[in-house]
């Protein structure tokens, strides 16, 4: 297993930029995902590793060592394609046994493996059926599986499960996660589920129209994310915005809303807008006075384990999102109050984030 | 793959892995271009020669000594001038004027009527195909049968008039030129239909569903949906049409022999009779002048085409 | 008055049966979903509704008449496509335009409206751009506004938002709620996202295999799944389904799960539905958000469960347990954390908690 670095690398395709000037690094056995919107550069990152595509600047290292040069056959990584790409002529067991037999593996040697990753990934007796016979996530399995018969030097996979069903989605994460842990092998993961990203990272790349937002293990980049770009991309429902204006000693004042807010911050001023959590909502039939904010029940959507509540303050639209299955009406007026500690303050110009925990 | 890179291409940075690609791929058809730049390029660049000189095999030289009667460019000055030329081009333009508009429309009418399935619907493809896959040569002398003055078509108008029809089709100069063009449109409607069936299906279905839904009848869908998206694929068939049909030889030649006297002589068969008359540089600047004439349709065509994607693609074009 | 009834409607593709016997009614200004897996009818449904399709038995009425004999441009629905179908030779103004133009309705008046629904769905300054150079977001809004614009009765949508991206996915969802309320149209929508279903619908039709396996509001359908399927399809991480067996135990009812422990059974709904059971082997339903966790103390009349996975995602955990026989996944708290291997004792909640007959699938008292 080895580590996996871009240092500096660019790569445009004519007037679109795929990334710019990137610097990433996977460490040796980790589960690195990378998620971002479709057609941010995420794909590209894994075409550079793998080698179908060169940098047009900047280095591309596998295990320290430079690999520019070398072809995509000879950089010893295996990758899963999102449309899995299974040769649709051989069994189930032929496809995985391929890697082996092309760099001539001896026959012995070849069974054990694909019979260890085939009773690893529950498709044992499914190794004398085409591609044709078996299901979506039956095929996703064995692609999978082909990926792991060869102790490559990492694991690349582009999106996997994506095309599968929600419920197939939710097992086959953990399933993949526990692989990786069992198995010890480096692995980097492209997404735009970021629920996924959440459940199966190590560390987790935000990717913003070919740069890197923010790197970090799921849990940082939820709690303290460095942008208003981050926060708004993971979560669901999605961070709610305020807008207003920061003032003096960090007083946020909100727009058109009755609610001021105190931050620390080193004297940055201007524009500014407080991020809050869906969940960081606290709905009060009657005011409990101090910095709650009057506002009236836009719709209820009532998702069953929880309900998200839109409410509509002043001119904007916010979201709650409250455990179980409470009732309300709409128009109904009601009170919110923030959970303080979990606001943070994004400066409107960059949407840098300014600061977290807020004071009344 | 082939051997592995050295240390020497590695530290050098990146092998640009496209370019490898092309070079091969240069290599692969190498064969094939040369033997597409001898059949074409080679006879063209003779016929270019040849057409600046006065030679023909009669001189009894063989055409490499052509230059011994250099005339430059008098053929084309010639060929500009002469009346003689310019009747067949005439012709043929009139005959081209007529058969194409006809056979858009009813190749159109029946593309129109096979987009939905009916009973019999392949029986009817074949037999609609049928023209086309006929020899041009017996379809010319099917059709000279069939326009003799007691032929089968006088007998049919006779029973149809009522009185005896017993027109003389081939020895009239206008009802020859009208028996051809019968030919021709009998011949070629066929492509237009399946040029035109095929830009029909290529009308997304779902998007004619939807104007369904959204209350348009069948005449609006075809004015609003089918026809606007039709416009590269109509464009095509008239282009290919007209550049054929200036190239009308098969079945006009059996039919009439260009008669009576050069009264359905087209450009092709007045080039065929300069042949036999062993007029051959002089042919040669005229074949040469009919192709840049037909290329030039064929790129005005093509703009056409392009804006009309475009246009589609939603750039505006100004 | 728009409302829509589907009566023992049947439609045949070959030998599939893609809709058997549907039994269905639609009220008046109603938002109902249809919801199931792919293959299950639903999208046949709604071409039924529309008159794509035409049924082989039975009816579609819409206010108590059979409109099966109208043609399917004189329906007067609004049906939105899942990839939008729209005019791409068109600019965006052309294709708002269009429903009023094949009515032949004058300039002026369709110029009116055609802003007005621009304004409505905010494309009012995309409208002479050619409708191919759309965004996807922008697309959707247009295939809504383009149907829209007539003021049908009835709309009908299939899966809409299946093509947006996750973030303007949670807003289209509640938005479109919210235009279906301002605008007052009965809504039809087809979907296989039980989240999508759950959050817009005032009532899900669940469809499997061409057959409705309930017809209720989401909370209904959620709280109280008339069978295991609706059970499993309903709610993400689905519902922990935990096969048991009902014993006698002393003053009351039991349910035995072997070596993972035993539960006595108090509350009240669950005796009741015990009360109906024909035999012993039961399924027990409970949803994740409804268990719980608690150290190993033995008087707590839980199961005993081992953590085998945590996923940490966002504003919940999800704690996977598994023990002889039965796997679980529970909901906590952000900030909940417990190590792999753990032991762990699962009860539900009070009040939580259906039963289901093992060998029918119906949840017990369902009938």
């Amino acid at each position: 297993m080895a580590k996996l670095e871009l240092r500096g690398v660019t790569k445009t395709y004519g007037k679109t930029v795929g990334v710019a000037n990137i610097d990433l690094t996977v460490e040796d056995n980790e589960f690195f995902c990378i998620f971002g919107p479709p057609s941010t550069g995420k794909s590209t990152i894994l075409r550079l590793f793998l080698g179908l595509e060169t940098p047009d600047s900047g280095e591309v290292c596998i295990g320290g060592e430079v690999v520019n040069g070398r072809l995509p056959a000879e950089r010893d990584l295996a990758m899963v394609f999102q449309n899995l790409a299974l040769f649709p002529h051989m069994t189930a067991g032929e496809n995985l046994a391929f890697p082996l037999a092309e760099r001539k593996t001896p026959k012995a040697e070849r069974e054990r493996r694909v019979n260890e990753v085939a009773d690893k990934l529950h498709i044992g007796p499914l190794l004398n059926k085409i591609p044709a016979h078996l299901s979506g996530g039956e095929r996703q399995r064995v692609a999978i599986g082909r990926a792991l018969v060869r102790d490559s030097n990492a694991l690349l996979m582009d999106e996997p499960i994506s095309a599968l069903d929600a419920r197939l989605r939710e097992e086959m994460r953990v399933e993949l996660k526990r692989l990786q842990r069992e198995m010890h092998r480096t692995l980097v993961y492209v997404t735009h589920d970021q629920e996924e990203a959440m459940s199966v990272a190590d560390r987790l790349c935000i990717i913003r129209d070919g740069g890197i937002a923010q790197i970090g293990t799921p849990q940082e980049i939820y709690n303290a994310p460095n942008s208003r770009y981050v926060a708004e991309v993971i979560g669901a429902p999605p961070m709610n915005f305020i807008a207003g204006a920061i003032g003096e000693g960090g007083a946020f004042s909100a727009d058109g809303l009755d609610l001021a807010l105190t931050f620390k911050t080193n004297g940055a001023a201007g524009p500014g807008d407080v991020g809050v959590r869906p969940e960081d909502i606290v709905i009060e039939r009657e005011a409990p006075g101090g910095h709650a904010v009057a506002a009236t029940i836009y719709e209820v959507e009532p998702l069953g384990g929880f309900t998200v509540v839109a409410l509509s303050v002043g001119d904007s639209v916010l979201r709650a999102q409250i455990t179980g299955q409470p009732q309300f009406t709409l128009g109904e007026p009601v009170h919110l109050s923030l959970a303080l500690d979990k606001c943070h303050l994004f400066a409107s110009a960059d949407g840098a984030r300014i600061a977290t925990g807020a004071t009344g | 793959m082939s051997a592995p890179a050295t240390t020497a291409k590695d530290a050098a940075g990146a092998v640009d892995l496209a370019a490898r690609g092309r070079k091969l791929g240069l290599l692969m058809t190498l064969p094939a271009q040369l033997l597409l730049v001898f059949i074409f390029a080679f006879p063209a660049l003779m016929q270019i020669y040849i057409s600046l000189t006065w030679w023909t095999p009669g001189d009894g030289t063989i055409w490499i000594y052509a230059y011994e009667s250099f005339v430059w460019f008098d053929n084309y000055v010639e060929l500009i001038t002469s009346e003689r030329l310019w009747e067949p081009i005439g012709r043929t333009m009139l005959i081209l004027i007529v058969v194409v508009p006809v056979e858009f429309v009813i190749g159109f009418g029946l593309a129109v009527l096979f987009v939905d399935s009916f009973p019999g619907k392949r029986v009817f493809y074949s037999i609609l195909l049928t023209p086309m896959m006929v020899v041009p040569a017996v379809a010319g002398y099917m059709f000279f049968m069939l326009f003799q003055s007691n032929g089968p078509i006088n007998q049919i108008l006779s029973l149809l008039t009522g009185t005896d029809v017993e027109l003389v089709w081939l020895g009239d100069t206008t009802l020859a030129m009208i028996a051809v063009m019968i030919a021709d449109i009998w011949q070629w409607t066929p492509l237009m239909f399946l040029i035109l069936l095929a830009g029909i299906l290529g009308v997304p279905e779902d998007q004619l569903k939807a104007a369904t839904l959204l209350g348009a009848n069948w005449g609006q869908k075809f004015w609003r949906i089918v026809l606007p998206r039709m416009r590269t694929v109509i464009i095509i068939a008239i282009v290919i049409r007209a550049v054929e049909a200036f190239k009308l030889f098969d079945v006009m030649y059996v039919m009439t022999k260009g008669g009576p006297g050069v009264a359905t002589e087209t450009i092709s068969i007045y080039i065929y009779k300069l042949f036999k008359q062993l007029e051959w540089s002089y042919l040669a600047a005229v074949d040469l002048s009919i192709l840049i004439a037909l290329s030039v349709i064929a790129v005005i065509g093509m703009t056409l085409m392009a804006k009309a994607k475009q246009k589609r693609a939603g750039d505006v074009v100004d | 008055m728009s409302s829509i009834e589907l009566v023992n409607l049947t439609k045949r593709f070959g030998d599939l049966v893609a809709v058997n016997e549907l039994n269905l009614e639609i009220k008046d200004k109603e938002f109902v979903a249809l919801l199931g897996p792919s293959g299950c009818g639903k999208t046949t449904t709604m071409n039924l509704i529309a008159g794509i399709e035409n049924p082989d038995g039975g009816e579609v009425r819409f206010d108590g008449k059979n409109v099966g004999s109208v043609p399917l441009r004189k329906r007067g629905v609004g049906f939105v496509f899942q990839n939008y179908a729209i005019f791409t030779h068109m600019t965006t103004y052309k294709n708002l335009s269009f429903a009023l133009e094949v009515r032949g309705l004058p300039r002026d008046e369709i110029d009116r409206r055609v802003h007005e629904i621009a304004k409505l769905l905010d494309l009012e300054d995309r409208l002479p751009v050619p409708a191919a150079r759309l965004g996807v977001n922008e697309m959707q809004r247009l295939g809504i506004g383009r149907s829209a614009i007539a003021n049908p009765q009835i709309f009908l949508l299939d899966e809409p938002l299946s093509n947006l991206d996750a973030a303007f996915r949670a807003v289209m969802r509640t938005e479109l709620k919210h235009l279906q309320h301002q605008l007052g149209q009965t809504m039809v929508y087809v979907t296989h996202d039980q989240l999508e279903a759950m959050t817009m619908a005032d009532r899900i039709a669940v469809m499997d295999m061409g057959v409705l396996q309930q017809y209720g509001t989401p909370l209904e359908v959620y709280n109280r799944p008339r069978n295991l399927f609706v059970a499993r399809f309903m709610g993400s991480p689905s519902m922990n389904l935990l096969y048991c067996r009902l014993t006698e135990s002393d003053g009351g009812r039991a349910l035995d799960f072997d070596e993972s422990g035993r539960v006595e059974l108090h509350d009240e709904a669950l005796l009741k539905q015990c009360a109906s059971a024909r035999n012993a082997d039961l399924y027990f339903g409970m949803r994740p958000e409804d268990v719980e966790l608690s150290p190993v103390t033995g008087d707590r009349g839980g199961l005993a469960m081992t953590v085998t996975f945590v996923e940490h995602i966002g504003a919940r955990t999800i704690v996977h347990l598994r023990s002889a026989g039965h796997e679980v996944k529970a909901i906590e708290r952000n900030d909940f954390d417990v190590d792999i291997g753990a032991p762990m004792e699962v009860s539900p909640k009070p009040g939580a908690g259906w039963l289901f007959d093992a060998a029918t699938e119906i949840a017990l008292g369902a009938g």
